[in-house]
């Protein structure tokens, strides 16, 4: 405000100099300036130009309140958004306090509106949709802009909550189709209703149409990824467990096409061209019309495929052997080609009703960490989509990982069994020729003791060393032969444990018994003793054990030219816990072989074990030597081996035997002192198979009493018990021109021979005497066996010739039972000879005719026979046709 | 390995002795594939000087079982087409040749098979030798059988001496009934006399020579 206006005019003589400054001040009200006030010199006499003064001054005031308030809300309300901001009222009534009023009113119905508008908007921007512009202010509708702003504010908002709900609902379909997949189908929700977007525009509109664009695009693409992945599993599962390529290439060929829509597939298989066969041996393919297939190790062949029956099993894909096909660029880059445009020559697809070229032509390559495993060509008269390309890529990789899988298992099984086999034939091979080498020893062997034993006092003392050398050579080289195929049974996994109880005592004593008079005739001493907490009741494999303990000792005694050999059994729980024997002086060697696994087994908790040291005071074995003795054919050196004898792999069989019985042997030696081997096993042994369970010799086997080609029972069975099933019982056949009626001695209607033993029949039957002639003798014993039961003596007789010679030499003889086939002089020649011999003309002979040819039993009674029993012979039948031959109270009796 | 058709060649006895039994000794049935084998049998058990019978299969042992009396048989278990054991269960199972010994001969490599000699005594074997055997172990042994047999032909022999006397007696006996009753009420009391005595002597003759 500026300064005060002074020198008022008054208006009398002086009063209008005095009135001056009042104009003066209503002139600066007037333009504006409402800070002016009229100043009184204060010695001025009250009158009416003081009180005129006064009153423009509070017209100043007021009007200056009036505009200080509206610049302060104003500037409150535009400038910091304060819309609650109002003027207060200044001093005066009238129309100053309406027009604060007033004023005061049209910012609130301004502001308030705009309040509300923000409120709403606030919720909406808070996800609140329902709020909406109340477009009344204190009950009168609100008009004009402010009416327009709420509704266009409402408008929004319902816009946007329609929006909102379609976009929710539609993402709500979505998602509720996965878990409720109706009987309507898997995509069966009303698609249609959520893309009608009414009451929505402009860009709302585009926006759902967007949303609802996007929806769908989710859609198919779920359903895309959906098909995608179950028809891979799927046709992973056709995959899955197969041991042949062909066995997957079949069905995949089957319903890949069908599946991606191609009307063509075909499926070729590399196969590596230096081992073409193995699996692909196949039929239908020469080898030639194979050379120079596509560029790689190997070729390509087809295996299966689809619409594709002009193909043969193993040919090459068409164009393959040019190199130029497009097949071979696919082998070479090893990347999918796909053709949308087929070149004017490429196969045509027909069926019975024409052909066309396809459309679109995809060439997958199979492949493995880079290597191509084959080809799939497939080919469709529509375009492949790109979920199909995607389900090609995604399909061929598994298919990879397949054909791998299988082309690895089948290679690690066949070079298995090759392994198997191969080692099965080592050992067997070994076996055999231990078996061949050995038996001519045998007889080498007693002869030679007898020759070197000298018997007859016949031969010179030079002789008798001869024949001395060869049996202790014989003896080297048996044992030697023994030892290799011990070695190589154990080698190959084919030695296996019997392990049982076992008294340690007994053991002991059978041991000390053995070496007790080999250990006097070298002059050494000899102690076998137990530890007193020592378990005495082992459960091993007595020979095993047995055997090791036996080598180890032979090896004490051998080595050990005087002094001492002690074997001592002593409990100990892991091998080398014990320091109460090692004498750990520095030139004191010590090698134990691997073993302590076993002992362990595994548990880390060590079972209780049992040691056996055997030690001597013998030669003893230098630090250097020790870690080989247990090698075959490791002994010492060559000398030891000539000066001591012996093959050089008792250790090493040792040492596989402890093994095998879950134990170990270790060793220690002092050159020139001794040494001293430990044998550890577990005091309880777990029975433990071969490793593998080879063929090997199958124990000779006993015939089952089946495999008797003959039906009479075991011979020496009890005769009371019931028989077999037999055929229904016959009545003898017998010549009809010699009729032999049945009379008073019926035979016995039971079956078997005890029937036959006793009463009338057996009568009949006792001490007859019979010739059985046959050439197969189990035949002959189970006759001869028969015949005994039932009192009858037999002769035997091997053949026609010797049955005639047994005739001949006037053996008495009331049957002959006559086989019929007999390699020399058969059935029917020899009853024939027999016949003509009148001496013989009368005898009962019965004829043992073959079943299965029915024209013997004729052709044998015509050749003289007086009966014939078919092969395999019925008990009771041969006894009641025997019966009926020698009853004397059969009438007539022949001849 | 020699073709199965090489041993069956014809047996060693020519069909003369009509009867089983009729030879003097009973001999010993040497049973192997192998020749040398047998050759080596025969060398030890020769010294024994019974009669040494060869088959060299399974089947020609049987044969040889039915004509011929055995003290014992030495019988080779590995032996192609009809084994040892299966042919020791034929002699096993049959009432005329149950009784003959038999001691089985196997190589080392079958004893070791664990369960061949169980299978062999199992089969009723009286003895189970492992090759190369002992020569003299396996002489005493055979003669202990031997004498076994000879032993047990004796008490056959003696008994049936022992039958004859018997029927002998009984026959006398008969005799003087037959002259009680035919001499009515006057019987020749002199000759009945006579008759007992002998008799009585008869008597006291078998009763000494019991053992």
């Amino acid at each position: 405000m500026s300064g005060e206006v002074s020198g008022v005019p008054d208006v009398s003589a002086d009063t209008g100099a005095g009135l001056h400054p009042v104009l003066c001040a209503l002139r600066a009200l007037r333009d504006g300036d409402f800070t002016a006030r009229v100043a009184l010199p204060p010695d001025a006499a009250p009158g009416f130009a003081t009180e005129l003064a006064d009153t423009v001054n509070q017209l100043a005031a007021r009007t200056e309140h009036l505009a200080t308030e509206l610049t302060r809300v104003r500037a409150d309300v535009v400038r910091r958004g304060r819309v609650d901001e109002r003027l207060t009222a200044g001093p005066g009534q009238g129309m100053w306090t309406e027009s604060v009023h007033a004023v005061n009113t049209l910012l609130e119905t301004l502001l308030g509106s705009q309040a509300e508008a923000t409120r709403v908007l606030a919720a909406v921007a808070d996800g609140d949709l329902s709020r909406r512009v109340d477009l009344h202010e204190d009950g009168r509708a609100l008009r004009g802009e402010l009416r327009r702003l709420g509704r266009t504010v409402n408008r929004m908002t319902d816009q946007l909550a329609l929006f909102t709900g379609e976009v929710t609902r539609a993402a709500l379909d979505e998602d509720g189709e996965g878990g409720g997949r109706g009987p309507g189908g898997r995509h069966g929700g009303p698609v249609a209703p959520h893309t009608t977007v009414s009451g929505l525009s402009g860009s709302w509109r585009d926006a759902a149409e967007a949303v609802n664009r996007m929806v769908t695009d989710l859609r198919e693409t779920t359903r895309a990824k959906e098909w995608l992945e179950s028809n891979l599993t799927r046709l992973a599962s056709l995959m899955q467990g197969r041991r042949d390529i062909r066995e997957i290439a079949g069905p995949i060929m089957r319903e890949l096409p069908p599946l991606v829509g191609a009307q063509f597939g075909a499926f070729f298989l590399m196969e590596d061209r230096a081992e073409g066969h193995g699996t692909d041996g196949k039929d239908g393919t020469d080898g030639t019309e194979r050379t120079g297939g596509a560029p790689g190790a190997g070729e390509l062949s087809y295996v299966a495929g689809y619409g594709t029956a002009a193909y043969e099993p193993g040919a090459p894909p068409l164009g393959a052997r040019d190199g130029h096909s497009l097949i071979a660029q696919v082998v070479a880059e090893k990347r999918r080609l796909l053709l949308t445009e087929a070149p004017p020559d490429y196969l045509p697809i027909g069926s019975g009703l024409g052909a066309a070229r396809p459309a679109c032509v995809v060439i997958l390559p199979v492949l493995y960490e880079d290597t191509l495993l084959g080809v799939l060509e497939l080919a469709s008269f529509s375009t492949f989509s790109d979920i199909h390309l995607a389900f090609f890529d995604q399909f061929v990789h598994t298919m990879g990982v397949a054909l791998h899988t299988i082309r690895a298992n089948t290679e690690l099984s066949e070079k298995a069994a090759l392994l198997a086999a191969s080692s099965q034939y080592k050992t067997q091979f070994l076996a055999n020729m231990s078996h061949e080498l050995r038996t001519p020893l045998n007889s080498l062997l007693v002869l030679a003791r007898l020759l070197a034993d000298n018997e007859g006092g016949r031969l010179s003392d030079e002789e008798v060393r001869f024949a001395e050398t060869i049996h202790r050579s014989g003896t080297d080289l048996l044992s030697l032969i023994n030892d290799v195929l011990d070695l190589a049974k154990i080698e190959s996994g084919r030695m296996e444990t019997r392990p049982g109880p076992l008294r340690l005592r007994k053991l002991l004593a059978s041991l000390e018994d053995t070496f007790r008079p080999l250990a006097h005739d070298r002059g050494l001493r000899f102690s076998v003793s137990r530890a007193d907490d020592a378990p005495d009741e082992l459960h091993v494999d007595e020979r095993r054990l047995q055997q090791i303990l036996r080598n180890l000792l032979s090896n004490a005694m051998k080595f050990t030219s005087e002094g001492a050999v002690e074997l001592r059994a002593e409990p100990a729980s892991a091998p080398g816990d014990d320091g109460q024997h090692g004498q750990e002086d520095g030139q004191h060697g010590q090698e134990r072989d691997g073993g302590d696994d076993g002992a362990r087994n595994g548990a880390g908790q060590p079972k209780p074990l049992v040691a056996f040291r055997v030690t001597d005071t013998g030669v003893g074995i230098g630090a250097e030597q020790l870690p080989r003795i247990f090698e075959a054919f490791q002994q010492g050196d060559g000398s030891s081996h000539r000066t001591y004898g012996g093959t050089g792999l008792g250790l090493a069989i040792s040492r596989e035997l402890a093994a095998l019985l879950g134990g170990s042997i270790s060793v220690e030696s002092t050159p020139g002192a001794g040494s001293a081997f430990t044998l550890y096993v577990p005091a309880a042994e777990q029975p433990r198979g071969p490793a593998a369970l080879g063929t090997g010799r199958a124990p000779a086997a006993e015939l089952p009493p089946q495999n008797v080609p003959f039906q009479l029972r075991p011979y020496g069975a009890d005769d009371h018990e019931v028989q077999r099933p037999q055929p229904p019982q016959r009545a003898p056949h017998r010549a009809p021109e010699r009729e032999y009626a049945r009379t008073n001695a019926p035979a016995p209607s039971s079956s078997g021979p005890a029937a036959w033993q006793h009463g009338p029949a057996g009568a009949v039957l006792r001490d007859k005497r019979v010739l059985v002639v046959d050439d197969d003798i189990r035949n002959v014993y189970a006759m001869t066996h028969l015949l005994g039961r039932v009192g009858m003596s037999v002769r035997y007789a091997e053949n026609g010739s010797e049955a005639l010679a047994v005739l001949d030499g006037g053996a008495a003889l009331d049957l002959v039972l006559m086989d019929i086939m007999m390699p020399g002089l058969d059935g029917y020649e020899t009853i024939r000879a027999l016949r003509a011999d009148p001496r013989f003309a009368a005898l009962p002979v019965i004829a043992l005719t073959a079943q299965a040819m029915p024209g013997d039993g004729e052709q044998s009674l015509s050749a003289g026979a007086s009966a014939y029993v078919p092969k395999p012979v019925a008990v009771d039948t041969l006894l009641a046709t025997v019966h009926s031959l020698l009853d004397p109270h059969s009438s007539p009796r022949p001849r | 390995m020699t073709p199965p058709g090489l041993h069956t060649r014809t047996p060693l006895s020519p069909l003369t002795g009509p009867d089983p039994d009729a030879a003097d000794e009973a001999g010993i049935l040497l049973v192997d594939d192998r020749e040398d084998n047998l050759v080596a049998l025969e060398a030890v058990l020769g010294a024994l000087e019974v009669p040494l019978v060869r088959a060299m299969s399974g089947e020609e042992a049987m044969k040889a079982l039915l004509r011929q009396e055995f003290a014992v048989i030495l019988l080779d278990v590995l032996m192609p087409g009809m084994d040892g054991f299966e042919t020791a269960g034929h002699i096993k199972r049959l009432d005329q040749t149950r009784d003959v010994p038999i001691i089985f001969l196997t190589g080392a490599e079958s004893a070791s098979e664990a369960g061949y000699t169980f299978r062999g005594y199992a089969t009723g074997a009286a003895d189970y030798i492992t090759k190369p055997f002992d020569p003299w172990m396996l002489r005493s042994k055979v003669s202990v059988f031997l004498e076994l047999h000879r032993k047990n032909r004796q008490l056959q022999q003696l008994l049936a001496g022992e039958r004859d006397r018997l029927g002998e007696f009984a026959r006398r006996l008969e005799a003087l009934e037959l002259r009680l009753e035919q001499g009515g009420d006057e019987p020749d009391v002199r000759d009945v006399a006579h008759r007992v005595g002998g008799l009585a002597e008869a008597l006291d003759e078998l009763r000494r020579e019991l053992p």
